[in-house]
């Protein structure tokens, strides 16, 4: 609809609007008309209808300032035409008269209401000038916050930034470390396998050993590769989630600065020792094992225990660990190793002596067997009396390598309120003893203290 | 014969008050002059009457009642008591409808004009079938008299004498606006139906386009002090420093606006005839006036009619009038030629007529 009508032929309404419309688009493009002059044209007027209302202030003070003046005009007129002049002057002096009493309570008042308006003025003024006040305080306040969160946005990133960086090189480091790790053991394997490999073809050439007849020259690596695939059989894989000797062992040795491990073989303890900074160092006769820890950077050497042992000075092994090694000596060879252990450890520290668990029949009538270097069951008793024989104290006993589940023997599964339950009860009992007897803990370690 | 029954007719007005400068008070004038070149004894009579017009009144109070005259009762605002004397008079009775301002608009702003305007209404309906004529001073004024059950109407402009608007404008006003601003103006008294919020919000979209400009509001603001304070509040608020309030003026004071006049805008929301649009004809000022009550019928077919109050586009008309210059001679000359339908000579051909033929049903 065409907002104006103009009733003439002449006049093309529809073009004056196009061009009216044109113009607009125009103006409200280059801001000479905004939708802020459309807000303020659009609200409703300020109305004063005697009524005080909050925030009405303004508008009251606008109508007192206009309104303090009390002085009233009257205009004196009349209707008759003759009469008239005459009774307007009459009145004009009564009016005159009268005002001059009047205009005193006015000029009083008028005095007092300008007063008044001057005083509210002047707290206008003031009020106007807190408010700006408080609208640069707020400006300021909002432009510093707005300052402090682009900061603290700043800082944020770039500590981000920095956090991701050193995150990402942590990882990489740590990664590249562990790699490295892999690389080497992967290598050492390599390399171990070399030598396995030597050694197997020259253990399948016909025997020429030059070895004395009396001792079993065989090669422990290799047996040790070949048997374990049959052991893991017999006694299941590790299980997990459960003590290990070697964690105790850690923590025992943990202050220690000069630990021994006898029978040291691949190295796996003596690498535990260094990732926790505990100096130690291992011994073993089979030369390949040395060869395998100087590859890992491990101090070892290859050495008879007892003639190493002699060689030491008295009181200087912060501890001694020997894992799977007495069961390997005679009985004297024992007491010996025990006796030079106690001379040559430090007061205060410990020895630990890992065995086959010889009270588990499986281990003692079967997997004991399958290590012809085994010479002699060692029962836990036997090693106790032998240790505080030489002088340790505060002996105990461990066991560790528990045989899984799966290999013992089954319990009855029954419900308890079934009549046969005491048989049931029984023989689950049986089964716990019998489990215990066939298939309790693997290993057993003495720990003892000098 | 004629002219025998004439000088024994008398003829007289009535109107509750006669002012200086109002449109009633000049319209009845005017008719006083005309019945009396008529040849009839024709008087106002009105209960207040201003000092400054008062030789052309008396006193309601001397009016003598016969049943041979003719009394034309002037109705803008409830007359109340004299509502009730015109009734019980046995003289013919004629009344001239000017409208009356809906009364909600002075809701808030003169509860004394709320209430007048309120019972006019109703006193309207009263008069119905007590008057021989009803005649609307236009066609709006008209209908509605007819919507309340009036037998007889008619349509009778005011009559305006603009020989009158002949007289030298104001020196001092014309000095002090001479120059080169474009002047927009509106002429009438300050009261809320008049929607002079309104111009003022055209006015400042035409500000934006040229700061040379001005806008004078002429007329009365006497009894609208809370409607005034309102649009000097929206002035203020819209930051414009070019508008000028007169106040009640002179006759040559109102003169020399329109001689300083480039745009006559009016935005008025009731009008019963709305004088001022003969006078912007008359002083060759064209008119942009929004279309309500009696004012496209005052206009006729003459001057920009504004079917909605959009006051961007009221601004750009505005620039378009001022600017384009054969577009403004044409409304001018449209607007010349609508002015002779309002010249007194053929106002005062109607009021003969209307008066020969209630003269003849009198008779009859």
């Amino acid at each position: 609809m065409d907002t104006i009508e103009i009733k003439d032929a002449e006049i093309n309404v529809e073009e004056i609007m196009c061009k009216i419309r044109k113009n607009i688009k125009k103006r409200r493009e280059s801001g000479t008309f905004t939708p802020e002059m459309d807000a303020l044209v659009n609200e409703p007027l300020q109305s004063h209808n005697g009524n005080t209302e909050v925030g009405d202030l303004q508008t009251e003070l606008d109508y007192i300032k206009s309104n303090c003046d009390v002085h009233a005009d009257y205009s004196i007129r009349t209707h008759r035409p003759i009469l008239g002049r005459p009774l307007v002057w009459g009145r004009k002096l009564i009016h005159g008269e009268v005002k001059r009493y009047v205009d005193l309570i006015a000029d009083k008042q008028t005095e007092f209401n300008s007063h008044v308006v001057q005083s509210l003025i002047q707290i206008e003024k003031n009020e106007k000038e807190l408010s700006n006040r408080l609208d640069t305080i707020e400006k300021e306040l909002s432009n510093r916050l707005d300052t402090i969160e682009k900061e603290l946005s700043d800082r944020i990133n770039k500590n981000e930034e920095d956090l991701k960086g050193k995150i990402s090189k942590n990882v990489n480091d740590k990664v590249s470390k562990v790699f490295d790790l892999i690389t080497k053991d992967i290598e050492n394997k390599v390399w171990l396998a070399n030598l396995l490999d030597r050694r197997l073809k020259l253990f399948q050439q016909p025997l020429q050993s030059t070895a004395k007849p009396e001792t079993l020259d065989i090669n422990y690596f290799i047996f040790k590769e070949h048997i374990g695939r049959s052991w893991n059989k017999l006694s299941g894989e590790s299980v997990q989630g459960v003590p290990n000797i070697f964690d105790d062992a850690l923590n025992l040795f943990k202050e220690g600065k000069n630990i021994l491990e006898i029978g040291c073989g691949e190295g796996q303890f003596l690498q535990m020792l260094k990732e926790k900074s505990i100096q130690g160092y291992g011994i073993d006769i089979n030369e390949d094992s040395i060869l395998y820890c100087g590859r890992k950077e491990l101090i070892a050497q290859q050495v008879d225990v007892l003639t190493h042992l002699k060689s030491l000075q008295d009181k200087t092994l912060d501890g001694v660990f020997a894992a799977h090694v007495i069961e390997h000596m005679q009985s004297y060879e024992l007491k010996q190793l025990l006796e030079l252990c106690y001379a040559k450890m430090q007061f205060g520290s410990h020895i630990i002596l890992v065995t086959p668990n010889i009270l588990n029949i499986s281990v003692s009538s079967n997997t004991f067997y399958m290590d012809p270097t085994h010479l002699n069951h060692i029962h836990p008793e036997v090693l106790k009396f032998l240790l505080e024989s030489c002088g340790f104290r505060d002996i105990q006993e461990r066991f560790y390598q528990p045989v899984p589940d799966e290999l013992k023997l089954k319990k009855i599964d029954y419900n308890s309120n079934a009549e046969d339950k005491k048989i049931h009860e029984t023989m689950n009992y049986n089964t716990d003893i019998l489990n215990n007897l066939l298939f309790g803990y693997r290993d057993l370690a003495i720990i003892a203290k000098k | 014969m004629q002219s025998l029954q004439r000088s024994d007719m008398k003829i007289h007005q009535i109107l509750p008050s006669l002012s200086y400068g109002d449109a009633v008070s000049n319209d009845a004038i005017e008719i006083r002059n005309a019945l009396k070149r008529m040849g009839y004894d024709s008087d106002i009579f009105a209960k207040y009457i201003d000092p400054k017009v008062s030789k052309f009144a008396r006193h309601l109070n001397q009016y003598k009642k016969t049943a041979n005259n003719i009394v034309i009762y002037h109705f803008s605002l409830a007359g109340f008591d004299v509502t009730d004397f015109v009734k019980q008079l046995p003289d013919l009775k004629i009344l001239i409808y000017h409208n009356i301002t809906p009364e909600n608009f002075f809701k808030d702003i003169n509860d004394e004009l709320y209430y007048i305007c309120k019972n006019g209404r109703i006193e309207l309906k009263t008069l119905s079938k007590v008057v021989k004529l009803g005649l609307g001073d236009s066609e709006y004024n008209k209908n509605e008299l007819d919507s309340f059950d009036f037998r007889n109407t008619g349509i009778l402009p005011i009559l305006i004498d603009f020989s009158k608007y002949n007289v030298c404008p104001n020196k001092k006003i014309v000095k002090k606006f001479d120059d080169d601003y474009v002047n927009l103006l509106f002429v009438g008294r300050i009261s809320p139906n008049k929607k002079q919020e309104d111009v003022i919000k055209s006015f400042y979209y035409y500000n934006k386009l040229n700061p040379k400009s001005r806008l004078f509001f002429v007329g009365s603001y006497n009894g609208m002090e809370k409607y005034f304070f309102q649009l000097e509040k929206l002035v203020n608020k819209l930051n414009l420093a070019d508008v000028v309030f007169t106040g009640k003026t002179t006759f040559d004071e109102m003169i020399a606006y329109y001689h300083l006049a480039d745009i006559f805008l009016c935005m008025s929301e009731h009008e019963g005839f709305c004088v001022p649009l003969l006078e912007s004809m008359f002083f060759n000022i064209p008119i942009i006036a929004y279309n309500s009550t009696a004012i496209p019928y005052t206009l006729g077919n003459s001057g920009i009619l504004v079917k909605e109050k959009r006051s961007d586009e009221i601004a750009e008309i505005i620039n378009l009038v001022i600017n384009d210059k054969s577009l403004r001679t044409r409304i001018v000359k449209i607007q010349n030629e609508r002015l002779k339908d309002f010249e007194i000579s053929k106002t005062e051909e109607k009021l003969k007529n209307y008066l020969e033929i209630n003269l003849k049903n009198k008779n009859c």
